[in-house]
């Protein structure tokens, strides 16, 4: 018996010691073995984790989020793109491929590009004009697994497009590729038609790229930018490799650039690893919570190993307009007024970026600030506006990535101020490996929903039309998060998109106003950043405002 | 050397004395005996008594404590965390009661005092979350077990009572549950129907628990039905079975009569275990997010959030940490204890 006691004591003691063991280990010493740097930019494998998330797919005629579009801009070769330069300059876009900016006829509808010669695919087949017919094809074919130019209005711009988005034709008749010529037919005039293909969209493609009915779309196909996609394991890893026949201005630093996805951690694991040298970057940025920390330990932002950067983005929680009880104007008021702006971004920790009611961004044409509900809470407000609406309402499910700390911590917060105004929550946790596929797919049970929204290009067509334009509304693939359909407003929509100019910006000034004051289909949140952390071997770290990520191509560990 | 209470010898006559009024000879019964074993175990004893008070914490303290501080486990105080250094408050601090962080004069709300543990990230009490934290913990382990243990003896009886076919399938559906991959079907069920199962509260358990429990039951019966089947393999060969037999009594009476009563020590002790097992099942599940749902105070969901606060506040992590490794240390005692006071052989 005497034994067993001490034993028992024993296994106390090992416990209580193994406890506090763990609050003050680190990573393993062997971590402390750092890479040696080297003077030259080239060379060396750029290794980045992506933490609570994964690619939704890589395939260009599919990926339509921001971290997908990140690794398409290091693979993709597009006629027009965004150079590898810091601030403003590297949102200006240049011809790539092209030989220079477009030709466009008198009557604005004629848009033809001269390719220049001697670009090449990874594999030594050349890049011609089909190369880019063949990806406006990709976009807007029905043998695709969702049709996301059609949220553009891609389908309506261009003549024949229609036809073909509808399968009645094998071609868009209004896009001709003869050699290194490549002729646009549009249907009207479109002063943001050249700033269009610069989205990732428009990577030059093999003309013989097979469609994709499969939502990760083709893991590997031949590339024309810097790099290629050498291996491609969804959910897993992502392997590039330098293109040796690219010979353009943007970089090709890293000889590969490996990135392993991680969609059920948190990101303290990779954040552990960058500061010892282990890793180079994460795509998840510095955990939430971790910011206050990491920024005082490298001496604030931007001043060494520590970065943050701004985004042309909106933060927003998707309402679902079309389940109760957010189907309920006064309702979605109501949470306007309730949750609150500042309070949510202070779980982000410091430098997380600034409260935002509206949908468009400074920097677009027609933004003009307002403030509609406030950033701090008004139960009161909430509860004067809900009205009736709210008395027996639903419980709201709120839908949420668990795998992030603050996504789970912003959940449980609206969870509470919801319970100020009377209404319950169910808090419902997403697959960490397909966040976005419910949310895409009409009919899903959320409430609400985190998300946002990044400029695809600098136009408010493509934050206010993209997102509320109910008449794109599929049973997948969607990107109407909000499912909001009004046919008043769809009217105003293309009053707005129909006009140039001042006209133009004025109009979509009022209808960011009244898309917020009188229809609250969302709840924009803030205007984010992205503040990210990388070894301390890695050099040229160039941030892109218009991606919101630093581009992996001109990062150097060589 | 002492002697053994059920022999002839310990009748309390020593050598020499006078054979005057004869004692009255009590004997003590089975539960006497195991009751007289188990409290000159004095761990097995604190163990006991950690437990009760555990109990007692969890189901009229935590109620009680939130009912005397004025909030509840989930109240969010934003003042519970301190800027700019972005960290959950310590313990015994007092802070603001109002709404939200950069309320104008915040002091009008009034203040409540965050006793032991501070606050969490989201700025709620970490004691009180703790306390019914516990709750989820005794609620998961004590349902589980239940479940495991009712079907397993049931399945353990069955197979070992009957042999032959019914031996058959029990067996190999014991095997079957033993190679499964538990974790994987456990995140399976998690991505296609975890949102609705957690929904099922039976109207007053926590978000999550009645599906971790089915999951512990449905995985965790197998070991005590092979303990069952086992012990009964034995027992039904014995001769009170026989005897039971010839005058006619019917395969349920004997199950339920005569071989489930010589089952209870083993279910008691396995039980102890189990439980422990269960609440560290829990603790992990939720450390994983796949446990309990986001917002209900569990141990495991506040070990979940501490990793982000190690360097700084690591009573976030050690409270909870303690909580489980002191909880399961001594339900697994227990356990001990009783194993040795059921054991005929031990010495008293």
């Amino acid at each position: 018996m005497r034994r067993k006691h001490v034993l028992s004591l024993l296994m106390l003691s090992m416990g209580v010691a193994l406890l506090i063991a763990a609050t003050t280990v680190g990573v393993a010493s062997s971590a402390n073995a750092k890479v040696s740097s080297a003077k030259s930019l080239k060379g060396g494998v750029l290794h980045v984790a992506q933490s609570a998330g994964s690619f939704d797919t890589l395939d260009p005629g599919l990926a339509y989020v921001t971290n997908d579009w990140e690794v398409l801009y290091s693979t993709g070769l597009n006629l027009v793109n965004f150079p590898n330069k810091a601030g403003q300059a590297g949102s200006q876009l240049f011809p790539e491929a092209a030989k220079s900016f477009p030709t466009i006829s008198k009557n604005g509808t004629t848009v033809t590009f001269h390719l220049r010669s001697g670009l090449k695919f990874d594999d030594g087949s050349p890049v011609t004009a089909a190369s880019y017919q063949r990806a406006w094809e990709r976009i807007l074919s029905p043998k695709m697994y969702a049709q996301y130019g059609i949220f553009d209005q891609l389908n309506k711009m261009v003549v024949g497009a229609q036809a073909f988005t509808d399968g009645k034709t094998q071609h868009i008749s209004g896009i001709s590729a003869k050699g290194l010529t490549l002729t646009f037919h549009l249907t009207k005039p479109n002063p943001t038609f050249v700033s269009i293909l610069g989205m990732q969209w428009f990577n030059a493609v093999k003309p013989s790229m097979k469609y994709s009915k499969v939502s990760s779309g083709i893991l590997k196909y031949p590339s024309a930018g810097p790099y290629y996609i050498a291996t491609n394991q969804p959910g897993r890893t992502v392997v590039l490799k330098r293109n040796k026949y690219y010979h353009g201005p943007r970089l090709a630093n890293p000889n590969e650039i490996v990135i392993n996805s991680y969609p059920n951690s948190n990101g303290e694991a990779a954040l552990l690893q960058i500061e010892k040298n282990q890793l180079d970057f994460d795509m998840g940025g510095v955990p939430a919570d971790d910011v206050a920390k990491v920024a005082k330990t490298y001496g604030g932002p931007n001043k060494g190993q520590f970065h943050v950067g701004g985004q042309a983005c909106i933060i927003w929680e998707a309402f679902n307009n079309a389940k109760a009880p957010t189907n309920n104007v006064n309702v979605r008021k109501a949470l306007n007024y309730a949750i609150g702006r500042t309070p949510i971004i202070r779980l982000l920790g410091p430098y997380a970026g600034s409260a935002s009611d509206q949908i468009l961004v400074k920097g677009l044409p027609g933004y003009k600030k307002f403030s509609a509900y406030g950033n701090y809470p008004n139960f009161a407000k909430a509860k004067a506006v809900g009205g009736s609406a709210l008395n027996g309402a639903p419980a709201l499910n709120i839908y949420y990535n668990q795998a992030s700390t603050f996504r789970t911590n912003e959940a449980q917060f609206e969870k509470a101020q919801l319970a100020h105004i009377g209404l319950t929550a169910n808090l419902e946790p997403s697959n960490p490996t397909d966040y976005y596929g419910p949310l895409e797919t009409k009919g899903t049970d959320y409430n609400i929903a985190h998300s946002g929204w990044c400029a695809d290009y600098f136009d408010p067509f493509d934050f206010i039309n993209v997102n509320f334009d109910g008449r794109s509304i599929q049973p997948t693939g969607n990107v109407d998060y909000f499912y909001f359909n009004n046919s008043k407003f769809n009217s105003m929509m293309d009053h707005a998109a129909s006009l140039s100019g001042t006209a133009r910006a004025n109009a979509y000034a009022a209808l960011d106003k009244t898309l917020m004051t009188k229809y609250a289909p969302a709840f924009p949140l803030y205007v984010p950043t992205f503040r990210y952390l990388t070894a301390k071997r890695v050099k040229n770290v160039i941030y892109s405002n218009y991606f919101g990520y630093p581009i992996l191509n001109a990062m150097s560990v060589g | 050397m002492s002697v053994r209470v059920d022999t002839p010898d310990a009748v309390g006559l020593s050598v020499g004395d006078a054979p005057s009024e004869p004692e009255a000879v009590k004997a003590r019964g089975y539960w006497e005996l195991i009751w007289i074993r188990l409290r000159r175990d004095k761990i097995a004893l604190v163990s006991f008594g950690f437990i009760v008070f555990l109990f007692a914490s969890a189901f009229a303290g935590a109620p009680l404590a939130a009912h005397l501080l004025g909030h509840g486990p989930n109240t969010q105080f934003g003042y519970g965390v301190s800027y700019p250094s972005y960290v959950p408050v310590g313990p015994w601090t007092y802070v603001s009661k109002a709404p939200y962080y950069g309320v104008p004069h915040p002091g009008r709300y009034g203040h409540t005092l965050f006793i032991f543990g501070g606050a969490d990230q989201l700025g709620r009490d970490l004691f009180l979350r703790i306390l019914y934290g516990a709750q989820v913990s005794l609620e998961v382990g004590i349902f589980a077990t239940v479940g495991s243990v009712t079907i397993g003896v049931l399945m353990g009886l069955l197979g070992g009572y009957f042999r032959g076919w019914i031996d058959t399938i029990v067996s190999r559906m014991i095997e079957i549950v033993m190679v499964f991959p538990y974790l994987l079907f456990i995140i399976a069920l998690r991505i296609v129907a975890g949102n609705a199962l957690n929904k099922i509260t039976l109207g007053f358990l926590p978000s999550g628990v009645f599906t971790l429990a089915l999951i512990f039951t449905a995985f965790g019966w197998f070991y005590p039905a092979r303990i069952m089947r086992g012990v009964v393999l034995s027992l039904r060969e014995k001769e009170f079975v026989e005897a039971a037999r010839m005058t006619g009594a019917s395969d349920w009476r004997i199950m339920r009569s005569h071989l489930l009563p010589h089952l209870m020590a083993p279910i008691i002790v396995y039980s102890t275990i189990l439980v422990a097992q269960n609440i560290l099942g829990e603790a992990g599940l939720s450390f994983l997010g796949l446990g309990v749902g986001a917002d209900v105070p569990s141990w495991g969901n506040l070990l979940q959030q501490a990793p982000s606060y190690y360097q700084t506040d690591v009573w976030i992590l050690l409270f909870p940490g303690f909580a489980i490794l002191f909880t399961t240390i001594a339900f697994n005692l227990l356990g001990d204890g009783l194993r040795d006071a059921f054991d005929p052989r031990s010495t008293i």
